[in-house]
């Protein structure tokens, strides 16, 4: 026995957790250098380092957070109106036959349709600045309604019916047998559509250019071949994208009603 | 209580499961049902209950308030167990059901925690603490060794007072532990 010393698993693996993303990350920044070594032209591809200390010296100006502000306001009024709309239309449609047959092909058609052409179309009926919001509602509408109605025709039957034996109220039936059994489904929407509504959303910033946001940001390093800067907003991108996803699982994972009885 | 089947017919596909079926039902006490596995049990109950609806013929006498226990425990897995009895009930009603099956100390575990022969309990509890004018028991000691089986049994008796029972079993010693009358269905389509 080894005394003095506690075994303590938790803080091992999470200790272990942070050393394979550290070596990860480690990995892909060498992988990146490489690259801009072989390039060896800083118009064409910038190096870790240049995209470090631009975005460093981004942070440092008003005008980053203004613009990186403003498209985060913009495509999280997309993506919530977009999960709002979805978890409306999945109901109504799990509700109806012939909703879901009124529904269907346009979500379909949604889904299938190249971005641009809807950002393009967006461009022709409203201003500037809704368009991203209109895309990014526009691509989340889609992902939250097919996974939400798979989860509602996929709840248990003998539940349901347990429920009517026993004459449960709708509430009851709603909260104690449909919301959990949706759950899952509607976690794995919410995260995948949180990627789609910032890639979408960008694109239609990238095409619109509205006044104060990360993609008209990018247009302009594309223009003035800017590729530091190109790289640096991107990075921004991508980090805002990962932070709301990691902020939707946190929030969704072990919701109360799981935690509740295994406590006490 | 009477129950009445005028000439119930039920049917699923090609299966005739019940063909002009005539009973009275006479519930008093505990009545057990018997017979083969795939004989039509499961679906007299169902018919009894109102959870299926016969093709042709009628249904007399049925109670407004049916309690069913099916032969699935259907326990919702993200509640504990308190919390799924306590669905059909109050908490005090709820806890006392579930202490009446002897699982005072597993109030607040989860389902899937439970042995099968405890979760059959939690259903057996909650199927006790669901106010209703019958008691329909599918199959409900699976699972129970003979110890538990007689002390359910013993319980089942004292419920018997306040509502009529009608059990399914495969096991004749059961219904002669309860002195209960016997009905055996038999045959494609099922007859008494």
């Amino acid at each position: 026995m080894i005394s003095g010393m506690a075994y303590k698993p938790f803080q091992n693996s999470k200790w272990k957790k942070g050393t394979r993303i550290l070596l990860s990350v480690s990995v892909w920044l060498c992988i990146w250098q490489i690259v801009y070594l072989l390039v060896g032209k800083d118009v064409l591809f910038a190096s870790p380092v240049t995209v470090a200390k631009r975005l460093a010296a981004l942070c440092c100006t008003g005008d980053f957070w203004l613009h990186t502000f403003s498209s985060l306001l913009g495509i999280t009024e997309g993506y919530l109106l977009g999960v709002l709309a979805g978890i409306l239309l999945a109901v109504l449609t799990a509700c109806s036959k012939w909703l879901y047959a009124l529904f269907q092909p346009m979500l379909g058609v949604i889904k299938s349709t190249p971005v641009a052409s809807f950002i393009i179309l967006a461009l022709v009926w409203m201003q500037k600045s809704t368009v991203p919001v209109f895309i990014s509602f526009l691509m989340v509408v889609p992902i939250i309604w097919a996974n939400l109605t798979t989860g509602i025709r996929e709840t248990d039957p003998l539940l349901l019916e347990m429920a009517k034996a026993y004459s449960f109220t709708r509430r009851q039936t709603l909260t104690k047998i449909y919301l959990p059994s949706v759950l899952p489904s509607l976690r794995s929407a919410l995260t995948t559509a949180i990627g789609f509504a910032w890639k979408a959303g960008i694109a239609a910033e990238v095409i619109s250019t509205p006044r104060n946001s990360i993609g008209a940001q990018l247009y302009n390093a594309k223009v003035y071949l800017e590729t530091a800067d190109l790289f640096a907003w991107t990075v921004v991108v991508v980090l805002l994208s990962m932070l709301f996803e990691k902020l939707i699982v946190r929030f969704l994972t072990d919701p109360p009603h799981r935690r509740k009885g295994a406590e006490k | 209580m009477k129950l009445v089947f005028q000439n119930v017919c039920k049917a699923f596909g090609e299966k005739q499961v019940f063909s002009d079926f005539s009973h009275t039902f006479v519930l008093e006490g505990i009545t057990a049902l018997m017979g083969a596995s795939g004989c039509g049990k499961t679906t007299l109950l169902r018919l009894m209950s109102g959870l299926s609806k016969p093709q042709s013929g009628e249904i007399l006498g049925v109670p407004q308030r049916v309690t069913v226990l099916f032969q699935e425990d259907r326990l919702l897995p993200w509640i504990s167990v308190l919390e799924n009895v306590a669905l059909v009930c109050d908490q005090t009603t709820a806890e006392k059901r579930l202490c009446e099956v002897g699982l005072a100390a597993e109030l607040h575990a989860m389902p899937q925690e439970l042995s099968g022969g405890m979760r059959r309990r939690v259903a057996l509890a909650r199927a006790l603490a669901h106010e209703s004018e019958l008691l329909l028991l599918d199959e409900p000691f699976q699972g129970l060794d003979e110890a538990l089986c007689k002390q359910m049994l013993a319980l089942l008796q004292t419920e018997s007072a306040a509502r009529p029972i009608l059990l399914v079993t495969h096991d004749r010693a059961q219904a002669q532990a309860v002195g209960a009358p016997v009905l055996y269905l038999h045959g494609s389509p099922a007859k008494l």
